[in-house]
């Protein structure tokens, strides 16, 4: 069920939507659910729906990408927009804008290699980019370092979550690996992006079901193991209303320049 | 030990004149150039930087055992393909063993040499800690880490392998890195340890930080258990955490998660599944009350261990009662 200031939201906004869109799926779960979610205007709402189609959006045109899958040790990055660290991230570098330093992480993209657990953060910044007035994220974002779940800026708000009522589509959730084969750690487990249509997406995996990325990780177990990979029931979460606090405060004057929300949904 | 030949000259003269004098000594001399090879007492890095000749030349098969396992693992990590660990553990167990610990104790001091010869030396501690269950070089492993954290080195596969075999009774070392002067460490093994409460990112007192991880660990170490979480799973992944049934039963946690029908007695079974379906503060108030009882008067928690469980609520709460006036 969905309150926006305490009052029910009835199904007539789903009419905003189709049924097979990322906002059509994500609204139908929210609103079926025994669990409450608290809204405190529509803005907010909305604004978490866009964020979510962002982050599938995002994780498909990854997928679309040439970005390799490359353990830290041989990770690589466009050396234009980033400094490659000793320990296999990738540091903004001065001078540069963060905005089009994310885009050119897909415009890019083949000269780029990193892991599973990067390439989320990698979406996350993308959604956020494509959501956010340039200013604004420029502004909440100048220093950007990407390093799995590492160094994380505390304005993105990523939380996770040991378990939620409902999994909804644009959460980031991971399938362990317990009994990986020693020799190939970057096995150990799979970051994942939950799609509107049940799928997920893996960087290194690509876009798949639960069970068939449970047959990838169990093919790189130790021999003769017989613990299955599995999936966790965490969730990784933005913090969707510190965001949309954030762009709705942001000044109308220099959002005016990028396009609006209203402009997003209606894409 | 004396130096080997080709020890000194690495050292001395760098490693480009080893290789140079090296290719001298086998076209002069090819049996004292293996000679020096095969020597007891020379340092991996020796041999490393000696990799490329040897393979060129042909003399793999004139190594002796130890030298050949090291360079057939330099070839394996250099070619960029799958490691097989089949091939790894192929041979006499001891041997491998052995060269394996050669490789990380002797090459553990040239540390930085190239990022190849850091591969190497990181799949010789993969190949002991989890192929053959060594544990005896993690001291050395967890000193790899923190050297490299200070140097902004790749840390990330000898951090998973060292936590991966990490006893949870050896987690003092790390308490004792809090008292480190260099603030690299401090910051590391506060990030490690950060599943202690009380550890605080923001307190300059090392002292103090180093005394509360201590009497945690040592109040805790018995119950604790590796959760698998790491940097690729989430954010600030807490590494271990007490388990409430052994912190209840005062049995070591091990024994409970990996053997619980065989190791325990078919009363603790019952106590172990009553208490299972209690609320997790509930759980909590037990297992610390058990662990308190157990510490100061053994026959006092024997009989609350076999009272009821509203007995044992009962008293347990009474006891925070009294602490709390």
């Amino acid at each position: 069920m969905i309150r926006i200031n305490g009052n029910p939201v009835d199904s007539s906004i789903l009419g905003q939507y189709g049924t097979n869109t990322v906002e059509g799926k994500t609204l139908s779960i929210l609103m079926t659910s025994s669990q409450v979610y608290n809204y405190s205007s529509l803005n907010e709402l909305k604004f978490e729906l866009t964020l979510r189609r962002s982050i599938v959006n995002a994780a498909k045109d990854l997928n679309r990408s040439r970005m390799d899958f490359l353990v830290f040790r041989k990770s690589r990055c466009n050396p234009e927009f980033w400094y490659r660290t000793g320990e296999g991230g990738f540091e903004l570098k001065s001078g540069v804008k963060p905005s089009d330093a994310i885009k050119d992480i897909y415009i890019n993209s083949s000269k780029y290699g990193t892991e599973c657990a990067t390439a989320m953060v990698i979406v996350y910044y993308k959604a956020l980019v494509d959501v956010l007035p340039e200013a604004l994220f420029n502004r909440m974002f100048p220093r950007i370092y990407l390093m799995n779940w590492q160094h994380l800026d505390n304005d993105m708000g990523i939380v996770d979550y040991m378990r939620v009522a409902d999994y909804l589509p644009g959460d980031c959730r991971y399938f362990k690996n317990p009994d990986v084969d020693p020799l190939k750690p970057e096995w150990q487990g799979e970051n994942v992006f939950l799609l509107e249509n049940g799928l997920y997406y893996g960087h290194g995996i690509g876009i798949t079901s639960g069970d068939r990325i449970i047959e990838a990780l169990n093919r790189r177990r130790r021999r003769g193991s017989t613990i299955s990979a599995y999936l966790l029931p965490s969730a990784k979460r933005m913090n969707f209303k510190y965001l949309s606090s954030q762009y709705y405060s942001f000044s109308p004057g220099s959002r005016e320049d990028y396009y609006s929300i209203n402009t997003l949904i209606s894409n | 030990m004396s130096i080997a030949l080709f020890d000194e000259i690495r050292i001395y003269y760098g490693s480009d004149k080893l290789a140079t004098i090296f290719r001298d000594m086998v076209d002069n001399n090819v049996e004292e150039a293996l000679k020096s090879l095969n020597q007891r007492n020379l340092q991996f890095p020796s041999l490393f930087v000696l990799h490329n000749e040897i393979n060129n030349i042909g003399l793999n098969e004139r190594l002796n055992n130890r030298n050949k396992y090291a360079l057939d693992l330099i070839n394996q990590v250099l070619a960029d393909e799958e490691l097989d660990s089949d091939r790894l553990q192929s041979g006499n167990i001891q041997d491998n063993l052995a060269a394996a610990r050669w490789i990380l104790e002797s090459g553990y001091s040239e540390d930085g040499l190239s990022d190849e010869f850091d591969q190497v030396l990181d799949t010789s501690a993969i190949v002991l800690c989890k192929l053959y269950n060594d544990r005896s070089c993690l001291r050395t492993v967890e000193n790899l880490i923190f050297d490299r954290h200070r140097k902004g080195s790749y840390t990330y596969d000898l951090t998973w392998v060292f936590f991966e075999t990490l006893n949870p009774q050896n987690l003092n070392t790390l308490a004792n890195r809090l008292r480190s002067a260099n603030p690299k460490d401090v910051e590391l093994a506060r990030k490690f340890l950060n599943f202690i409460p009380d550890i605080d990112n923001r307190s300059n007192d090392a002292r103090k930080q180093h005394q509360i991880a201590s009497r945690w660990i040592n109040r805790n170490q018995n119950f604790l258990y590796f959760t698998g979480s790491s940097n690729q799973q989430t954010i600030d992944p807490l590494r271990y955490a007490v388990s409430l049934e052994a912190k209840y039963l005062q049995r070591p946690a091990g024994g409970i998660m990996a053997e619980q029908s065989r190791a325990l007695r078919k009363e603790e079974v019952t106590y172990l599944d009553n208490f299972n379906k209690l609320d997790d503060d509930v759980k909590l108030l037990l297992s610390n009350c058990s662990d308190y009882l157990c510490r100061s008067d053994r026959y006092k928690w024997s009989k609350w261990l076999h009272s009821p469980l509203e007995k044992q609520i009962e008293m347990a709460e009474r006891m925070v009662g009294n602490q709390n006036d």
